[in-house]
C-alpha cells in the first residue's frame, strides 16, 4: 500500500531518514518520543511537506521528492487524522458531513450520522465548543466514512477516555475486517492501543527507524531482564539487545525471554511491551 | 471545488452580526444620497469577507488537515479566486441593486447618476485588488499576508504620490492629454485588458506559491 524509501527531510539540527512499509491488509504502528519524526514522516506521505530526498510509493504511484503530487482520486483513498489539526472550529459536524459529501465521491452520510450518534457527537454544535475528546472522535468519524483504502492516523485516540478509546479501536478493527486490502498507519503514545491493534511496529528515534518487529513477536518473545551486576556478567548475552544501568544492576531488553526463563530460572524476567521498548531504546545502550 | 466553496459558504454564514451592520449601512448610504459610495463600499466588503476565509483556513493550524483532504492545491487557488473576485463583483452588484431600489423608494433619481460607472470601476478595482492580495496571502499566510498587503498598498500609494509630485509637469500633461484623446470605451477596454492580464499573472504566481507551500 505504502512504501517509503530513504525519505529525507532536514530542519536545522533535525534530520529525518526513514524507510518503512505499510503492506495491504496490515495495521502498522509508528512509535517514538516527542520530536522523533513521526509527524514529519506522516506529513511527508500526505505531501503537506516536501521531502529533500527519497521515494514514497502509494498504491504503486511515486509521490516522493521527485514524484508527482497526489491526485484527487489518490487522496480520496486516504482517510486522515492529524493530532494537531482538524476541521475549522466554526463548523458543525453537520457542516463537516456536507463538505465531506461534496469532496469524497464515496462519502456515506448515513454512516457518518450513525457514527456521530454512536460516539455521542452533537451534530448541530460548533466544533469550537467541543472537548478535546469530542474533536478527536469527530476526526476519526470523518476518516472512516468515505471507504478509504488507507487510514493514516497521527494520535487518533489522544484525549479519549479508556471506554471511548476501546470503542474507537473496535471501529478500526471493524474497518479492517470489511475489506482485505485496507491498511492503517497509526502513531500513538498510548502503547496499549498499539499493542491491541497493530500487526507490526516501527520505532523512530531522532529521525531514524531504530526498531521494526511484528507486535505478536514483541509481546511474546521479547522480555525485560532485571539482574544484578554479577548475574549480568554470568549470563549469556547473545539475546540481549539493550541495557540500562540501574542501582541494582541492569535492566535489559531481550529478544528471547524463554531462553532466559529456561536457563536462568532465578533471573527476574518480565513481559515487555511498547513502553518498555521505547524506554530501553531511548535511554539504554546497545549491547554488542 | 464544490466542497471548498461549500466550506467557505458555511464558514461565512457565521458572520450574521457583520451582515446586519452591512445591511444597515447599505440602506443608510443611499438614503443619504451616497449611491456610488454604496456600490464601492459593498464591493469592498464582499472582497474583504471573501478573503477572510483564508483566516478561517489557517486558524488553529487548520491548513495542515485541510490540505490533506481530497482536492488538488490548484483547485484551492481556483476556488479562492472565484470566491474573492466573485465576492467583490457580487457586493458591487448588490450595491447597484440597493441604489436602484432606493432611487425608486425615495424618488431620488440622482442616486442613479454615475451608477454604471461606479459599478464598472468597482468590478475592475476589486478584481485588480484580488489579483494583488491573493498571491500575497497564499505566499505568506493570512496573518503575514495582511501586513504584506498593507505594505504593498503603501508602496502603490507612494508610487502614485511620487509620480504625481515628482514627475515633471510636461510628463503629466502628455499623459492627461493622451487619455483625453481616447474615447471612454477605449479606456474601459484597456482597463479590462489590464485587469485580465493582472489576474493571469496573479493566478500563475499563486499556483507557484501554493505548490511550494508547506503545512
Amino acid at each position: 500500500m505504502l512504501k517509503i524509501n530513504g525519505l529525507k527531510k532536514s530542519y536545522g539540527d533535525f534530520h529525518l531518514d526513514v524507510s518503512m512499509e505499510v503492506p495491504a491488509g496490515m495495521v502498522v504502528g509508528l512509535v517514538g518520543s516527542n520530536g522523533a519524526g513521526k509527524s514529519t514522516t506522516i506529513k511527508s506521505v500526505l505531501q503537506l511537506i516536501r521531502p529533500d530526498a527519497g521515494s514514497i510509493l502509494f498504491c504503486g504511484n511515486e509521490c516522493g521528492a521527485g514524484g508527482s503530487l497526489l491526485t484527487k482520486s489518490e487522496k480520496e483513498m486516504m482517510g486522515v487524522v492529524l493530532s494537531d489539526s482538524g476541521f475549522s472550529a466554526y463548523l458543525t459536524p453537520s457542516d463537516v458531513k456536507s463538505i465531506c459529501a461534496a469532496m469524497y465521491s464515496k462519502f456515506d452520510k448515513n454512516k457518518f450520522t450513525a457514527l456521530c450518534r454512536d460516539l455521542e457527537i452533537p451534530e448541530r454544535k460548533q466544533i469550537r465548543t467541543f472537548s478535546t475528546g469530542m474533536k478527536a472522535k469527530l476526526k476519526v468519524a470523518a476518516a472512516l466514512c468515505h471507504d478509504a483504502r488507507f487510514l493514516i492516523m497521527d494520535e487518533p485516540t489522544s484525549g479519549l477516555d479508556v471506554i471511548v478509546r476501546d470503542h474507537v479501536l473496535d471501529l478500526l478493527r471493524a474497518y479492517m475486517e470489511e475489506k482485505e486490502d485496507r491498511s492503517i498507519l497509526i502513531s500513538s503514545h498510548i502503547s496499549s492501543d498499539l499493542e491491541s491493534i497493530c500487526d507490526t511496529l516501527y520505532m523512530i528515534k531522532k529521525g531514524r527507524i531504530v526498531f521494526h518487529e511484528d507486535t505478536d513477536i514483541l509481546l511474546s518473545r521479547y522480555g525485560i531482564l532485571k539482574c544484578s551486576e554479577d548475574q549480568y556478567n554470568e549470563i549469556d548475552r547473545q539475546y540481549i539487545c539493550r541495557r540500562i544501568k540501574e542501582s541494582f544492576g541492569y535492566t535489559c531488553l531481550t529478544t528471547e525471554k524463554h531462553f532466559y526463563m529456561e536457563n536462568y530460572p532465578k533471573l527476574v524476567i518480565e513481559n515487555s511491551g511498547i513502553d518498555d521498548l521505547i524506554l530501553l531504546m531511548e535511554k539504554g545502550e546497545n549491547v554488542s | 471545488m464544490k466542497g471548498l466553496l461549500l466550506k467557505d459558504m458555511l464558514l461565512l454564514k457565521n458572520n450574521k452580526k457583520l451582515y446586519a451592520i452591512l445591511v444597515f449601512f447599505a440602506v443608510m448610504y443611499p438614503m443619504m444620497g451616497m449611491g456610488s459610495f454604496t456600490i464601492t463600499f459593498l464591493g469592498m466588503m464582499g472582497l474583504i469577507i471573501s478573503i477572510s476565509t483564508m483566516n478561517y483556513d489557517e486558524f488553529d493550524n487548520g491548513n495542515s488537515f485541510l490540505f490533506s483532504l481530497a482536492f488538488k492545491r490548484s483547485t484551492y487557488v481556483a476556488e479562492k479566486y472565484i470566491l474573492c473576485v466573485g465576492g467583490g463583483i457580487l457586493g458591487a452588484l448588490l450595491g447597484t441593486l440597493v441604489c436602484f431600489v432606493a432611487s425608486k423608494v425615495t424618488g431620488n433619481p440622482a442616486l442613479l447618476e454615475g451608477m454604471a460607472e461606479s459599478l464598472c470601476v468597482a468590478v475592475l478595482l476589486y478584481s485588480l485588488s484580488s489579483s494583488v492580495m491573493l498571491p500575497i496571502f497564499i505566499r505568506f499566510g493570512a496573518e503575514r499576508g495582511r501586513l504584506a498587503s498593507y505594505l504593498t498598498l503603501a508602496a502603490f500609494f507612494l508610487l502614485g504620490f511620487g509620480v504625481m509630485n515628482f514627475l515633471p509637469d510636461t510628463g503629466k500633461d502628455v499623459f492627461v492629454s493622451g487619455l483625453q484623446n481616447i474615447p471612454i470605451a477605449g479606456i474601459l477596454v484597456r482597463l479590462v485588458l489590464l485587469v485580465v492580464l493582472a489576474i493571469f499573472v496573479s493566478v500563475s504566481l499563486s499556483l507557484r506559491f501554493i505548490r511550494k507551500r508547506e503545512f
